[in-house]
């Protein structure tokens, strides 16, 4: 019977290293990748070539003040933004002012209340109790 | 030049041609203004810096505004036009449009302060005083906005480029 080799097949040490390094390698080789990509993305702002402005730049350009300085000359100086903050001012001031004026109307309300208070108390007293005492007696009867 | 700063900003020639008419407008506008206390190119150069950053702001919002439409499905296709160098190839012009795309979204992603820094420093004429003389800050503080740029740009395109792979 032939004995199985008890020694068990040996991996080289030169192999073993091999095996470590390969990660290794494969990480790096992959970082030169990433740093390639992100330099060559990077260099484009150094490659970006001049651009020259269009033949009707300047043209376009003088009318565009031209046409500024007509409607300034129309409107004559009216600032639509400063005309609009104006409204709204007078707009807030005026909710303020009718805000203001219906509490002052509650006030009256409250006012009224005392006034008709005070006219029961004072015409609520017994020398003013006539008919009170004329509608007891003729239920009396 | 006004509109070779602009165009760094939006990578978009006719949205560069229209900043720099607004720039030009403005400055015609607001001459009188001008307390001379800067050169005056540096003072023109500060408005288009100004207004390619609030042209990127509106752009920002339009675009969330505009990712919530296609959601709803009213959207009407924007069509980004992006400065991609001419190739014969489409297949690399492909590759290069969408390389330029990856990079506008790494430059929406920094600060206001550190975008401006970092591309007028890319520009030919732009040196770090007259940047500095721009942002209206010192020279030092001006390299590490560069600095902080260049880092900040670089960590978020590894990520991608990492993410990709």
């Amino acid at each position: 019977m032939k004995m199985l080799d008890s020694k068990a097949p040996q991996v080289s040490p030169d192999t073993d290293v091999k095996l470590e390094k390969q990660p290794d390698t494969e990480m790096n080789r992959r970082k030169e990748e990433v740093d390639a990509q992100v330099m060559k993305t990077m260099r484009i702002l150094d490659n970006m070539q001049r651009v020259e402005p269009h033949h009707l730049f300047r043209a376009r350009l003088l009318e565009r003040i031209d046409t500024e300085k007509r409607s300034r000359v129309v409107t004559g100086g009216f600032n639509p933004r400063l005309a609009f903050f104006g409204l709204l001012l007078t707009v807030n001031v005026g909710m303020g002012v009718l805000m203001f004026t219906r509490q002052d109307g509650s006030t009256t309300t409250a006012h009224s209340g005392d006034t008709a208070e005070a006219a029961n108390e004072e015409y609520g007293s017994p020398a003013l109790s006539y008919y009170d005492q004329q509608d007891g007696e003729t239920a009396d009867r | 030049m006004v509109v070779n700063t602009c165009y760094r900003f939006v990578f978009n020639r006719e949205d560069a041609e229209d900043l720099a008419q607004e720039v030009f407008i403005e400055v015609h506008r607001s001459l009188d203004r001008f307390r001379e206390e800067s050169k005056l190119s540096t003072w023109i150069y500060r408005i288009a810096v100004t207004k390619s950053l609030d042209h990127l702001r509106r752009l920002k919002r339009k675009k969330r505004f505009s990712s919530l439409k296609r959601l709803i499905g009213a959207d009407d296709d924007p069509a980004a036009s992006i400065a991609a160098p001419e190739r014969d190839n489409p297949a690399d012009a492909l590759a290069d449009k969408e390389r330029v795309a990856v990079l506008r979204e790494a430059l929406e992603s920094l600060p206001d302060s550190q975008k401006a820094a970092f591309l007028l420093s890319k520009q030919d004429g732009y040196g770090n005083q007259e940047i500095a003389d721009i942002l209206q800050t010192s020279v030092p503080a001006v390299e590490s906005l560069i600095h902080r740029a260049k880092k900040n740009l670089q960590s978020r395109l590894q990520r991608y480029y990492e993410s990709e792979g």
